[in-house]
């Protein structure tokens, strides 16, 4: 097993502890890891300095600033993460149920290396935190696993996109981070907690005045 | 030149970012003006285009729909800033760009128009992918400029789901690399097609499916449009205007493009069934909320989602000059209607439909607009919108499909017979209604201006304007 299997396994990993955690803390802890081997892993293409740029701006996005930022936020609103949606034993199988469509889905479009799956899986994971957690801090972290499973297809990908969409890429996410961040302070600082299940002014049924 | 399109409101935003009110304000006219100056120049002497970036007939289209648009909203904005409340209470990005928050809205409408700019010119469909992501990060702190939790849960709604669809749309463009394989075709939408019989079909039409998907989303095509009654109705009515008129259009655009690879490599059969299914169930699930609907601005939300879905049948009975048409109908109709709520919000201090009594007396001008605008979204000749709707049905009849056609007519009727009675409801003279107050012009004007943009497609197409329809449809495919 090369470095690369160790890392694409670690992201594997990763979104597991995502899907069953239930603290908010190891949750960012998750995603941070995550990021930091979604960057080692630009390393599989040959290095160029663009290369080297992109994996150095990708650990300092995903392993450093948006951890960073949400852990101010969390700290910011005292309010405990509310039970999701869906379970956490729950989650767990649903979890190992996206593991085997992913690898499926992998072989069925003739790609099956472990990291194709991961991505796959990777982007299902993110997902399913999405839709299953209820605070907006989850969802956030949710966005970003899903977008770190995305970059993880493209590393798996054998040709390669040009070195300006890479960088506008990382731009984008990047800003949508840097708003989300920001977004996710002014929620828990307006509502006092950022339980998104709860923030449900907006309806076409209900009467509101 | 192309590029100025997109430097040009980038820059100025920036410098509008870090300079005053005043020149903040300066900056928007000024920039709103040369940059529709400059469209219209690009108009009449067609650019070349480089290996990034490249206006074809589609592009052009909506680059001059999204800065008609931008410039109506800019003026409109003069007056909004003036009056509305909001702008002495600190803007959401504040703590960051200082206290002042009309200096950061007006930049973030700047960088708005820039993105959009971006994807109407971007020929690599990575680029185009970074161009459309980057307009919703421009438009999320537009949306939550007020701050209320209503908006701040609207902003986040839209922003998540919007982030998620776009990324899944770059899953697609991934998959669009690997039908591409090792044959070293870059991603531009023009060579893509030109090469379209040597790319991996089963990857293609994976790519179709996600990048549908997220694209639609943007969109606002059912059952992915959950995020845009809630983000249009809450929004203050001049970026209401510009998301739905202008942004809708350039998701739209994406999608095309991606489509028509996929006609040329003879996976249209497939594409078309996709888009017509999803257009019909737009028109449905939006006609559904319309009949009950409450909300006036959620009211003009929704019928954009019936909008986009009428669109999308065109597209997908074969009929790109209808879905062109109907596009730039819409786009004109939908904005001066968002910037009309925005004039009786302002004077009824309400949402609600029930609470607007006797417009007429009230807001006389405004009243008198609103009733034209809504006649013509409804589809009543003279305007436009009759025609393309008209258009769309035919070509459904003329492919065959029977059963779309007399359903989207069915849904039409519907649409019109429950949205026209409490519509007149808002305009019919209320007894104690105060004398009119006086309707200042730059809250009219733009409004006026983009109607009568919508009577003339109804009334008499100008030739210029019927090649650049034609040429926009031959891009997107079909002819």
């Amino acid at each position: 097993m090369n470095y690369f299997e160790l890392l694409a396994v670690i992201v594997i990993l990763c979104d597991v502890a995502l899907c069953a955690a239930s603290r908010l803390r190891v949750m960012i802890r998750a995603a941070a890891v995550q990021g930091a081997a979604l960057g080692l892993l630009a390393f599989m293409k040959p290095v160029t300095w663009e290369i080297v740029l992109l994996s150095a701006a990708t650990i300092a996005i995903k392993a450093v600033l948006f951890p960073w930022l949400l852990n101010i936020a969390r700290e910011k609103s005292k309010a405990d993460e509310p039970a999701p949606y869906v379970g956490y034993n729950f989650s767990f199988a649903i979890c190992a149920a996206m593991f085997g469509v992913s690898v499926w889905l992998s072989h069925r479009l003739d790609v099956a290396t472990t990291l194709m799956a991961g991505a796959f899986f990777t982007v299902l994971a993110g997902f399913f935190v999405i839709v299953s957690r209820k605070s907006a801090f989850s969802q956030a972290i949710g966005y970003l696993v899903l977008e770190g499973g995305v970059y993880a297809f493209g590393m798996a990908m054998p040709n390669e996109a040009p070195a300006l969409v890479e960088l506008g890429l990382l731009l984008d996410v990047f800003m949508a981070v840097f708003i989300m961040g920001i977004m996710v302070y002014h929620i828990s600082r307006e509502f006092e907690h950022a339980d998104m299940a709860k923030i449900a002014f907006l309806s076409d049924l209900e009467d509101y005045d | 030149m192309i590029s100025a399109a997109i430097l040009l409101p980038a820059v100025a935003g920036a410098a509008a970012l870090f300079g005053g009110k005043a020149l903040a304000r300066f900056l928007l006219k000024a920039t709103a003006c040369a940059h529709l100056a400059l469209v219209l120049y690009m108009c009449v002497f067609p650019q070349r285009g480089g290996y990034w970036l490249a206006l074809d007939g589609a592009g052009l289209l909506f680059l001059v729909l999204a800065s008609v648009l931008f410039a109506a909203a800019a003026f409109y904005a003069m007056g909004y800033l003036d009056h509305s409340a909001a702008h002495r209470e600190a803007h959401v990005l504040s703590p960051l760009f200082g206290t002042e928050p009309q200096p950061v809205f007006i930049a973030f409408l700047l960088f708005f128009l820039a993105s959009m700019s971006f994807v109407c010119a971007s020929r690599h469909l990575g680029l185009m992918w970074v161009a459309l992501e980057a307009t919703t990060l421009a438009s999320v702190p537009l949306i939550c400029f007020h701050k209320t939790p209503r908006s701040l849960e609207a902003a986040w709604k839209y922003l998540m789901i919007c982030s998620v669809g776009i990324a899944l749309a770059l899953l697609g463009n991934f998959f669009l690399t690997a039908a591409v394989g090792a044959r070293e075709v870059p991603l531009l939408y023009d060579v893509l097609r030109q090469n379209a019989a040597k790319l991996d079909p089963l990857w293609l039409k994976a790519a179709f499916a996600v990048t549908f998907i997220g694209y639609g989303t943007k969109m606002g095509l059912a059952p992915m449009h959950t995020w845009l009654p809630d983000a249009h109705s809450e929004a203050p009515s001049l970026v209401s205007a510009l998301l739905s008129g202008a942004l809708l259009n350039c998701a739209f655009l994406s999608m095309m493009r991606v489509n028509a690879v996929c006609a040329a490599a003879g996976l249209g059969a497939f594409s078309a069934k996709v888009f017509l299914a999803f257009g019909l169930l737009s028109v449905v699930v939006a006609a559904a909320l319309m009949l009950r609907q409450r909300d006036y601005k959620r009211l003009l939300a929704y019928s954009s989602v019936e909008n986009m879905g009428i669109i999308a049948v065109a597209a997908g009975a074969g009929a790109p000059y209808a879905a062109m048409l109907h596009a730039a109908n819409h786009s004109f109709t939908k904005a001066a209607l968002f910037l009309l709520s925005g004039n009786i919000l302002r004077r009824f201090k309400s949402k609600k439909i029930e609470d607007v009594k006797g417009l007429v007396q009230a807001l006389p001008k405004t009243s008198f607009l609103w009733a034209a605008g809504m006649l013509a979204i409804l589809g009543m000749p003279p305007f436009g919108i009759f025609w393309s709707k008209f258009l769309t049905l035919k070509a459904l009849l003329g492919s065959g499909n029977y059963w779309a056609a007399g359903l989207l007519l069915f849904m039409l009727a519907a649409v019109f017979a429950g949205v026209a009675h409490p519509v007149m409801e808002m305009l019919r003279p209320a007894e104690g209604q105060s004398a009119p107050e006086p309707e200042k012009c730059i809250f009219i004007l733009p409004a006026l201006l983009l109607g009568s943009c919508t009577l003339l497609l109804g009334v008499f197409i100008p030739a210029p304007v019927e090649a650049l329809l034609k040429s926009a449809a031959a891009a997107l495919g079909g002819g």
